[in-house]
């Protein structure tokens, strides 16, 4: 090879690499990577009643500085059918990053929180977990009334009574009869027709 | 030139790119910045949060049927059928096919009720039918006398009589009893047990499990807590109000616990 | 003496089919116990299959056991109201049938009151019912009502053969043979006709005439609210009970009819049991005919008018739809027709008004049959798949086993107790029974 065609090639090279370093680049620039943020759960304390409570969260960007204006999401973990988050409730930042959600627990027990940025072009999605006890009591679910209560209860004795008054009846006409027929018997004299055999 | 990490914004914010990335940049922040909430210590014997033993009724069962998803597909009697070892002619989850003036059909699964003032209940003459502490109606097929008194008294027809000796299964379940009574007793009458044997073990009800449309959520009503097949989960008193969930024949006072949302399948149309 | 040829006349035409049977009811005997055997084959075969071998299914699950209950149950208690209320009212023409009366009630109640257990699914549970009864279960009510109006009939019943047994003891006794002597002898519980226990008797049986009819009438009640406490069509009515005792007041005193037309026949009580009596109970089925109307006319016109959900579609189902021809041939044949052929002079006659009354009673079978079938057939669920109900040999069977069992039970009865009852027959009419054109009318007590 000549040193003009390597220089050619190298040259050639050169460029092209050169002109992919650049798309690369030019790439990366002309799309800016989502910027990492944080979140960080300031609330509740420890534990908190079974009523409505706050619970608040602070989005940060990597360097630390607030984001106001971006919706966060609360979700609760529930566990008897495996891991799965829910959704409680959502708020968004103000301007000192930080939003505040309502949240009323609705069992006793460890409560474990999860707040979720889900991100937008200029920044990455982030999320935080948390836990918290609720304590009781919590208001459980109530069933419906029925209605009548009062006399669905008495039926049963009134009817245990009326019962009772019907089976007495039979037994004192039976009484009755026989204790006629007997006492009838004693007092009949010696001719009257007796059965035979 | 779109990347492949796409910064589209309307991407579920589940995808696993993000969560790991968002867990990643967290994790550093996470472990300064929360407050040593976690070390509380948790007492292990109540379990994780909500889990409490089976028994004490701190679950109310109920149920959600999404008729925006649903399609007729039968999946959710095919699998109950299945488990628990039924004959053709008992679906303790059945789904009707509903045609309006025009033609057009809409599907309504329908399992029992599990009221809170059920008919059986009270018709019931030897308490064969009762309600455990989770609000779940059972039938203790060892008292049922077969008299069908309970057939006649719902009104959803939810309940099955075992007029044939029932398929028999194979052997580990010969002990049947009323959380999962495989198998059936002939002359007796069977139905819906909201699958609370697979609670108990942290399991989902066998037709919510097999439904592909995700139409069927049980529901903790203690907890207001929803959940369906695929880990859908939602505060189920707002899902109800915002989804004008409706409860059928509840005009008749049993007090259904099965809240259906309005719909003829739309939800199928992606 | 006249006086007492005719008691004897009375006595002989009481008790002579205790004496003898004869071959024609030996043979009559033969056939109904072989009608009942094949009834009790077809039920050893259902214990052995279970109710699969019904036309029962997942939606129709009763049939006919349920509704043969209401039927033959019915004609029990109507039958026995019928007696207790003619006692109370003192009606003069009364005395040849209370006895045939309580009779059939008997007897209709030991057949029906099997059904229940016939239609369950596990009838070796049935005692379950007793042991972990619970009150607030129709199912219960039913046992309870049941059990009380069993008793209370048996003593009905009981109450005025007592005289009767006693007769048997004393002028049968060397007749019969010894096992009979003694039955009768430990029945009539020492009875001698003395002053002081006949009134004593007399008051029983007037306490027993008042109690059994709020007793018998609490059955059908119940019955009816096996049905009306649940939502199915046609069957969440208020009316209910009222209308099965009305209806089984209806059945039962046509029953009465066809069975006095036999018994007079058979045993040869023209002279006892005359055209008057089938006049005077062929009135009583007008009314009732026009009663029972009265209650379908209040039923159809409630719910006609509205034609509400399933209800709606069960009446067009009936009325028009597959079930029509079924449900007017009851109303015309049954009710309509009857009531006609009693009205009519032309007709109202022995063979008439015991033509209207089989009439009667089929058309009543077949109202019981439309009330509890199409009430389940009916879905209240969205589907229109309505499934027909084809009853099995096994539960025809059963069905026409129950139906000879009145019959076989009541030549039994009659072979072992007077047909009339002889003591008040004889109360009413010292001097023998009345000349027939005014059969105890205008006459006797």
């Amino acid at each position: 090879m000549t040193t003009r065609g390597m220089t050619s090639a190298l040259a050639i090279v050169a460029i092209v690499s050169t002109m992919f370093f650049a798309a690369g680049t030019a790439r990366a620039q002309q799309e800016p990577t989502a910027r990492a943020t944080a979140i960080k759960i300031t609330q509740p304390a420890d534990q908190v009643p079974a009523k409505p409570a706050s619970v608040s969260a602070q989005l940060t960007d990597a360097s630390g500085k607030a984001l106001g204006g971006f919706p966060l999401k609360l979700y609760v973990l529930t566990e008897p059918f495996g891991a799965r988050l829910m959704k409680v409730a959502e708020a968004t930042t103000e301007a000192d990053g930080v939003a505040t959600f309502s949240y009323k627990p609705t069992w006793v027990g460890d409560i474990k929180v999860t707040v979720i940025f889900a991100g937008t072009k200029d920044f990455a999605a982030s999320q935080s977990n948390s836990q918290f006890k609720a304590v009781g009591p919590v208001t459980l679910h109530r069933n419906a009334d029925f209605g009548l209560e009062s006399i669905r209860q008495w039926a049963p004795t009134v009817v245990g009574l009326l019962v009772a008054a019907i089976w007495s009846t039979f037994i004192v006409v039976v009484v009755r009869l026989v204790f006629a027929i007997r006492s009838d018997d004693a007092a009949a004299t010696p001719n009257a027709p007796r059965a035979k055999g | 030139m779109k990347g492949q990490t796409g910064g589209d914004a309307s991407a579920p914010a589940w995808s696993r790119r993000r969560l790991l990335g968002g867990i990643g940049a967290a994790a550093g922040m996470a472990a300064a910045s929360i407050i040593p909430l976690t070390q509380i210590p948790v007492a292990e014997s109540q379990g994780a949060a909500g889990q409490a033993p089976a028994k004490s009724g701190a679950r109310q069962w109920a149920f959600v049927i999404d008729m925006r998803r649903c399609d007729g597909c039968l999946y959710c009697t095919k699998a109950c059928q299945k488990e628990h070892f039924l004959p053709k002619d008992h679906e303790w989850i059945k789904v009707f096919e509903i045609k309006d003036r025009q033609g057009r059909k809409s599907y309504m699964p329908r399992l029992c009720m599990m009221c809170e003032n059920p008919p059986c209940l009270k018709v019931c003459p030897t308490a064969a039918t009762f309600k455990n502490p989770e609000g779940v109606v059972l039938v203790d097929q060892s008292k049922c006398i077969g008299c069908r008194m309970c057939m006649a008294a719902c009104p959803y027809e939810a309940r099955y009589f075992n007029y044939k000796d029932p398929i028999k299964p194979p052997s580990p379940f010969d002990n049947p009893m009323p959380e999962f009574p495989v198998p059936q007793q002939k002359g007796t009458v069977g139905k819906c047990i909201l699958c609370v044997h697979n609670a108990d073990k942290g399991k989902l009800p066998f037709c919510v499990d097999a439904c592909t449309m995700d139409a069927l959520y049980v529901v903790d009503l203690n907890s207001d807590v929803m959940t369906n097949g695929s880990g859908e989960t939602y505060v189920f008193s707002k899902y109800i109000y915002d989804n004008d969930a409706y409860r059928y024949k509840e005009e008749l006072n049993t007090s259904p616990r099965v809240w259906y949302v309005a719909g003829h399948g739309q939800a199928l149309d992606f | 003496m006249t006086a007492s040829s005719m008691e004897s006349g009375i006595r002989e035409a009481a008790i002579r089919p205790v004496l003898r049977g004869g071959w024609r009811w030996w043979a009559i005997f033969a056939l109904l116990t072989v009608i009942i055997s094949v009834g009790g084959v077809a039920y050893a075969y259902q214990l052995k299959d279970g109710l699969a071998v019904t036309g029962l299914d997942q939606r129709t699950s009763w049939g006919f056991y349920i509704s043969n209950l209401i039927f033959f149950m019915g004609i029990s208690y109507g039958a026995a109201i019928a007696s207790a209320v003619m006692r109370l009212t003192d009606v003069p023409w009364r005395r040849g049938l209370t006895r045939m009366l309580e009779s059939i009630a008997l007897a209709a109640a030991l057949a029906g009151a099997l059904f229940p257990v016939i239609d369950l699914g596990r009838p070796e549970r049935g005692w379950y019912l007793f042991r972990y009864g619970q009150i607030g279960s129709p199912v219960v009510w039913d046992v309870i009502v049941v059990t009380n109006y069993l008793v209370a009939l048996i003593l009905f019943l009981y109450l005025p053969l007592i005289p009767d047994f006693a007769y048997c003891r004393d002028q049968l006794g060397d007749r019969l043979g010894r096992v009979r002597r003694v039955s009768y002898r430990a029945l009539a519980l020492g009875w001698s006709g003395q002053p002081g226990q006949r009134k004593v008797l007399r008051q029983g049986i007037t306490v027993m005439s008042i109690l059994i009819i709020p007793v018998a009438m609490a059955v059908p009640s119940v019955l009816a609210w096996l049905f009306s406490v649940t939502v199915r069509p046609g069957w969440n009515s208020t009316i209910f009970a009222p209308y099965f005792v009305l209806g089984a007041v209806f059945s039962g005193v046509a029953a009465l009819v066809i069975i006095m037309a036999v018994i007079r026949k058979a045993y040869h009580l023209e002279s006892i049991i005359t055209e008057q009596h089938f006049r005077m109970l062929g009135y009583g089925l007008i009314a009732l005919a026009g009663a029972y109307l009265y209650f379908m006319i209040s039923e159809y016109v409630t719910e006609g008018y509205k034609m509400t959900g399933e209800t709606g579609s069960q009446l067009e189902l009936l009325m028009t739809g597959d079930l029509a021809w079924v449900f007017w041939l009851f109303v015309v044949g049954g009710v309509l027709l009857p009531m006609a052929t009693i009205a009519i002079p032309l007709t109202r006659n022995i063979l008439g008004i015991t033509v209207a009354s089989i009439a009667i009673v089929l058309g009543m079978f077949v109202k019981r049959f439309l009330i509890v079938v199409p009430g389940l057939a009916e879905s209240v669920l969205p589907t229109d798949v309505l499934k027909a109900y084809e009853p099995t040999w096994v539960e025809v069977a059963i069905t026409l086993a129950a139906a000879a069992a009145i019959p076989w039970l009541l030549m039994i009865f009659f072979r072992l107790f007077p047909v009339i009852s002889i003591h008040e027959f004889e109360a009413a009419h010292p001097d023998g029974p009345p000349p027939s054109a005014v059969a105890g009318v205008t006459g006797g007590k």
